[in-house]
C-alpha cells in the first residue's frame, strides 16, 4: 500500500506537469481516439461484406474488441510507459530508482505516467458500454463476474507482456519494436476470434502469448457466441485468470533485469 | 546473509567489477572483452569521516560508488555500507544513503523545487514534522529561498546543485555519496557549496564520499584522501602526508634588499629571477629553514613566503607512475 | 542530419548538385545499416501484423469469393508486400524535420549551399533503399512460408514497380515534409502528425486493401496521393492496374506535393526572416 501512494503523489507531480501544457494534451487525446477509430473503420468494413467471422456476429465481435481495447487501455495508461526502459537503461538514468526506497518498476511507472495515454481508453469504453447494452448479453450475476474478470485478467496480461518485453531492454538494446509485436500485435489478434487464425497462431494465443484465455475463451461464454474450436465451457470462468501467472514471469524477468543493469558511464 | 556488526560506516573487502563489452572485430564480426573496471578493492571508511575518492577518468571511481549504492551487483567481493549489503537491501539501504550524481538529477524538470523535495518527502516516508524542520536547515544552509518556487529547468546550475544536494540530505542520510558536486560550478558557488557541505559534516556528524576532479574540494574538505587508477587502489592515507610522501619540490620565494646574480645554495636550485625576487626550489627531505639560512649568509633578506607543491601536480605524478 | 552533412560541408560547393544528393543518399543509407537490433525488430513486428491481417483478410474471402479482383493469393501477397513497403513510405509518421524546427536547427539546414527539399528527398531515397531490402523482403518470405504468395515472374513488371515505388518514396518524402513543416506556425505538429498517420494508414491501402472498402469510399480514398504510394504500386504488381495509369497518378501528385512543399518553405522562410523564428 506504501508503495501504491508514493506512485500516487508522483503520478499526481506528472499530471500537474502535463497540465501546463493544455494543448497538447488536447490533440493528444483527439488524435488517440481517431487512430484508434481506425480498427473500428476496419471491423465495420469486413462486416459489410460477411455476417459473420469465425461464426461470430459483429456485435459479438464488437465486444471482444470493446473488452480487449478496454483492457488494453487500462494497461497503456498505467503500464505502457515500461516502454521507456530501454531508454534509462541506454542514458544510465535508471540509477535513480535505484536509488530510491521504493520498487523500480513501479517508481518507472509512476514517473513516466502520462495522463494523454488516457485517450486509448476513451474510445474502447464508449464502444464498451454501447455494445454491452446492446448485444443479447443475459446479465446473470455469472455473466456480470465473467466480464470483470475478463477486463481485469486482459488488464493483467497486457501488463505483464508490456513488462516482460521491456525488461529484455536490460539484456538486449533496441527491442521496441520487438515488444510491439507482443503488445500491439497481440491487441490487435485479440479484436477478432481466434478460431480464424491458423493452428500455430491459435496455439500461440492460446499457450505462449495467452491473449485468446483472456479475451475470446471467455467471450464464447459471455456473448454466447459460436465455438468452432470445441471449447469447454468451463474454460470460459478459469481462462480470465491466466493473466496472473503470466504477471508473476513478468515481475522476475524484471527482477533479473535490474540484476542485470550495467550504469552506463565511467 | 547476517551483516556483521561493525562500527564503519563502509566497509569494502576486495570488491571487483567485471564488464564484458561487445566490441567490433571487423565490419561482422563482435567479441567479447573484458574489462576489469574495479579490481579488487578494500577500503573501510570509519563513520563521520570525509573521505576524497579520486582518480583520472575511467578509474573506476564511479563504478565503485555503484556497487556501494545499490546500482551495481560487483562480480566478486563484499561491501557493507551503514552495515548492509547493498544490492541485497537496496531499499533499507537507500533510506540510510544520499547520493548526488553531478552528472544527472534527483529532481523533477517540469515541477518547482518545492514540489521535488515534496514528493521525495513521500519516496523516503520522512515525517512532515522532520521533513519541515531539514528542509528549514537545509534551505538557508544552501540559500534556497529565492528559487525553491522556480521550476528546476529554469534554474541556473550552481542553483540546481544546491538543490540536488538538499535532495539528497533530506531524508537525513547517515553517509552521503557526491559525484562530481561542483563540476561546472563557477568559483562562488564551488566556495558556497563546499562551506555547506563542512557545515553538514560538522554539524550531523555524516559520513560523506567525496568523487571529484577538483583537487581544490579534497584539499579543503577531505583529511583523507583515496586515489584509484585503473580500477586499483594507490594510495589511501591522510591528505596532507600526500606531499610529504610522494615529495613534489617546494619552492622558497625570497625578495632581497638588491636585486643580484641567482643566489647558488646546496640542496637548492634556483629557478626564476625577478629584479630582487628569486625562486629557489628544493628537494622534500631538505628543510626550508636550512636553505634560508644558506640564503641569509650570501644576502640581505627582505620578505619571503614558501610555497608547497601544488596537489595537483602530485596527483598528476602518482598516476604517471601508477602507469609506467 | 548534421552527421550525413557534417563530413561534406566543405567541398559541397565544388561538387556538382547530383554527386551531392548520391553522397546524402549513400550516407543516409550506411547509417540506417547501422541500427541493426532496431531492423531485425521492426521486420519481425511488420511479419507478425501480415499474419494477424492475412487470416483476417482470408477469413473473408473464403465466405465472399475474390473481392474486386483480390482472391486468396492475391489478396494475401498484398498484404505481405504493404507490410514490407509500410517504413518505406514512413506510415507511423515521421518527425525528423520537425523536431529540427522545434529546436532551431533547421535555420542553418535552410542557409545550405544544397537544396533544402531535395536533401530530404535524397535523404529518404537513401535510406528507403537500406529499408527496402532488410525490412521490405523479410515479411514477404515469412508470409510465403505460411500462405500462398502470387508474385510475377516478367522482369519488366518488376523493373516497374521498382519505379513506382521509387515514386512512393518521393511522395511520402514529400507528404512528411508538408507535415512537418507546419511546426513553424505552431507548437503542437503531433495532433497533425497523428491526423496524417490516420489518413495515410487508411487511404494507402493498410489498414485494408482498398478493394475491401465500400464503393463511395474506396473510391475516394483512390484519388488520395495516399492510394499513389502504396495501394496503386502493389496493384501493378499484382497485375490489376497498369503501369501508365500508375505512374500517372503519382506523377500528377508528385507535382502538386513538391508544389506544396516550395510554397510552405516559402512561406516557412519569409516567416523566419521577419520574424526571426
Amino acid at each position: 500500500m506504501g508503495e501504491l501512494r508514493i506512485a500516487g503523489h508522483l503520478i499526481w507531480a506528472k499530471i500537474r506537469s502535463e497540465a501546463q501544457y493544455p494543448a497538447s494534451l488536447i490533440a493528444h487525446l483527439i488524435a488517440q481516439v481517431l487512430v484508434l477509430g481506425l480498427d473500428l473503420l476496419a471491423i465495420w468494413a469486413l462486416f459489410l461484406r460477411v455476417h459473420a467471422l469465425g461464426g461470430w456476429t459483429r456485435g459479438q465481435v464488437l465486444g471482444l474488441y470493446a473488452i480487449s481495447g478496454t483492457a488494453f487501455g487500462i494497461g497503456d495508461l498505467f503500464v505502457s510507459a515500461v516502454e521507456r526502459t530501454a531508454e534509462h537503461v541506454r542514458l544510465g538514468t535508471f540509477d535513480r530508482f535505484l536509488l530510491r526506497p521504493a520498487g523500480t518498476l513501479i517508481q518507472l511507472l509512476a514517473n513516466e505516467f502520462e495522463l494523454r495515454r488516457l485517450g486509448r481508453l476513451i474510445q474502447p469504453v464508449v464502444v464498451l458500454v454501447l455494445v454491452l447494452t446492446s448485444v443479447a448479453v443475459d446479465w446473470t450475476p455469472a455473466h456480470i463476474a465473467l466480464c470483470a474478470a475478463m477486463i481485469v485478467g486482459a488488464t493483467t496480461m497486457y501488463s505483464a507482456i508490456w513488462v516482460s518485453t521491456a525488461a529484455l531492454a536490460f539484456w538486449i538494446p533496441s527491442t521496441q519494436e520487438f515488444a510491439n509485436a507482443f503488445t500491439y500485435g497481440g491487441q490487435y489478434a485479440s479484436q477478432y476470434p481466434i478460431s480464424i487464425m491458423g493452428e500455430w497462431m491459435r496455439r500461440i494465443l492460446l499457450t505462449a502469448i495467452p491473449l485468446g484465455l483472456v479475451a475470446y475463451v471467455p467471450g464464447i461464454e459471455l456473448f454466447g457466441a459460436a465455438n468452432p474450436m470445441g471449447i469447454a465451457r468451463w474454460m470460459s470462468f478459469v481462462a480470465p485468470f491466466a493473466g496472473v501467472p503470466v504477471a508473476l514471469a513478468a515481475g522476475l524477468l524484471w527482477r533479473a533485469g535490474t540484476r542485470h543493469y550495467r550504469s552506463t558511464g565511467s | 546473509m547476517i551483516a556483521p556488526l561493525s562500527s564503519a560506516a563502509i566497509e569494502m573487502h576486495d570488491l571487483s567489477k567485471v564488464f564484458d563489452r561487445r566490441v567490433k572485430a571487423g565490419r561482422f564480426r563482435r567479441v567479447n572483452e573484458r574489462h576489469e573496471a574495479v579490481q579488487a578493492i578494500s577500503l573501510t571508511v570509519p563513520r563521520a569521516e570525509i573521505v576524497g575518492y579520486i582518480g583520472p577518468n575511467g578509474a573506476g571511481k564511479s563504478t565503485t560508488i555503484k556497487m556501494l549504492t545499490g546500482i551495481l551487483q560487483p562480480s566478486s567481493g563484499t561491501a557493507l555500507v551503514a552495515g548492509l549489503v547493498p544490492l541485497e537491501e537496496r531499499v533499507k539501504l537507500a533510506r540510510r544513503i544520499g547520493v548526488v550524481f553531478g552528472q544527472r538529477s534527483n529532481l523533477w524538470w517540469d515541477l518547482p523545487l518545492a514540489d521535488s523535495f515534496d514528493l521525495l518527502r513521500h519516496v523516503y516516508r520522512v515525517p512532515s514534522v522532520d521533513h519541515a524542520r531539514t528542509l528549514a536547515w537545509l534551505t538557508e544552509l544552501f540559500d534556497l529561498g529565492g528559487f525553491l518556487a522556480s521550476p528546476v529547468r529554469a534554474l541556473s546550475l550552481g542553483q540546481r546543485m544546491r538543490g540536488e544536494l538538499t535532495s539528497a540530505l533530506l531524508h537525513n542520510p547517515e553517509i552521503v555519496f557526491l559525484d562530481e558536486p561542483t563540476v561546472g560550478l563557477d568559483v562562488v558557488s564551488k566556495h558556497a557549496v563546499r562551506e555547506a557541505l563542512r557545515t553538514i559534516h560538522r554539524e550531523q556528524g555524516v559520513t560523506v564520499v567525496l568523487t571529484t576532479h577538483d583537487l581544490a574540494d579534497v584539499e579543503e574538505l577531505c583529511p583523507r584522501l583515496v586515489i584509484i587508477d585503473h580500477g586499483r587502489l594507490i594510495h589511501d592515507g591522510p591528505t596532507a602526508d600526500l606531499k610529504v610522501r610522494f615529495g613534489g619540490e617546494r619552492t622558497l620565494v625570497v625578495d632581497l634588499v638588491e636585486a643580484r646574480e641567482p643566489l647558488i645554495v646546496a640542496g637548492a636550485t634556483c629557478t626564476k629571477v625577478d629584479g630582487p625576487r628569486q625562486w629557489l626550489q628544493f628537494a622534500p627531505v631538505i628543510s626550508a629553514a636550512s636553505v634560508l639560512a644558506a640564503v641569509a649568509g650570501q644576502a640581505d633578506v627582505r620578505d619571503l613566503t614558501v610555497q608547497e607543491p601544488a596537489i595537483e601536480d602530485i596527483v598528476r605524478r602518482i598516476y604517471q607512475g601508477a602507469r609506467t | 542530419m548534421t552527421q550525413i552533412v557534417g563530413g561534406m560541408r566543405g567541398p559541397a560547393g565544388n561538387l556538382d548538385a547530383v554527386r551531392v544528393y548520391a553522397e546524402v543518399a549513400r550516407r543516409s543509407f550506411l547509417r540506417h545499416s547501422t541500427y541493426r537490433g532496431a531492423t531485425v525488430a521492426g521486420a519481425f513486428a511488420n511479419t507478425v501484423f501480415g499474419f494477424i491481417k492475412a487470416y483476417i483478410v482470408l477469413a473473408v474471402i473464403a465466405q465472399t469469393g475474390a473481392i474486386n479482383g483480390l482472391d486468396r493469393t492475391k489478396a494475401v501477397t498484398f498484404i505481405f508486400v504493404a507490410q514490407g513497403m509500410l517504413m518505406l513510405i514512413s506510415a507511423f509518421g515521421s518527425t525528423e524535420v520537425g523536431d529540427r524546427v522545434k529546436d532551431g536547427s533547421i535555420a542553418t539546414d535552410l542557409y545550405r549551399p544544397v537544396d533544402f527539399s531535395g536533401y530530404w528527398l535524397a535523404a529518404d531515397i537513401g535510406r528507403a533503399g537500406f529499408l527496402a531490402i532488410f525490412r521490405g523482403l523479410p515479411p514477404l518470405l515469412a508470409g510465403a512460408l505460411v500462405f500462398p504468395i502470387g508474385l510475377p515472374t516478367a522482369t519488366v513488371r518488376w523493373l516497374e514497380f521498382v519505379v513506382c515505388v521509387t515514386m512512393s518514396v518521393a511522395l511520402a518524402s514529400r507528404w512528411w515534409l508538408i507535415v512537418n513543416l507546419v511546426a513553424f506556425w505552431t507548437v503542437e505538429v503531433r495532433g497533425i502528425r497523428s491526423l496524417g498517420i490516420i489518413v495515410l494508414n487508411f487511404a494507402a491501402g493498410i489498414l485494408l486493401p482498398l478493394q475491401f472498402l465500400p464503393k463511395g469510399l474506396r473510391a475516394a480514398a483512390m484519388v488520395t496521393p495516399f492510394a499513389a504510394m502504396l495501394q496503386r504500386p502493389v496493384d501493378l504488381l499484382l497485375g490489376l492496374t497498369s503501369f501508365p495509369v500508375v505512374i500517372a497518378w503519382q506523377g500528377a501528385w508528385l507535382v502538386v506535393m513538391e508544389s506544396a512543399v516550395r510554397f510552405e518553405l516559402g512561406a516557412a522562410v519569409r516567416k523566419v526572416v521577419i520574424q526571426g523564428g
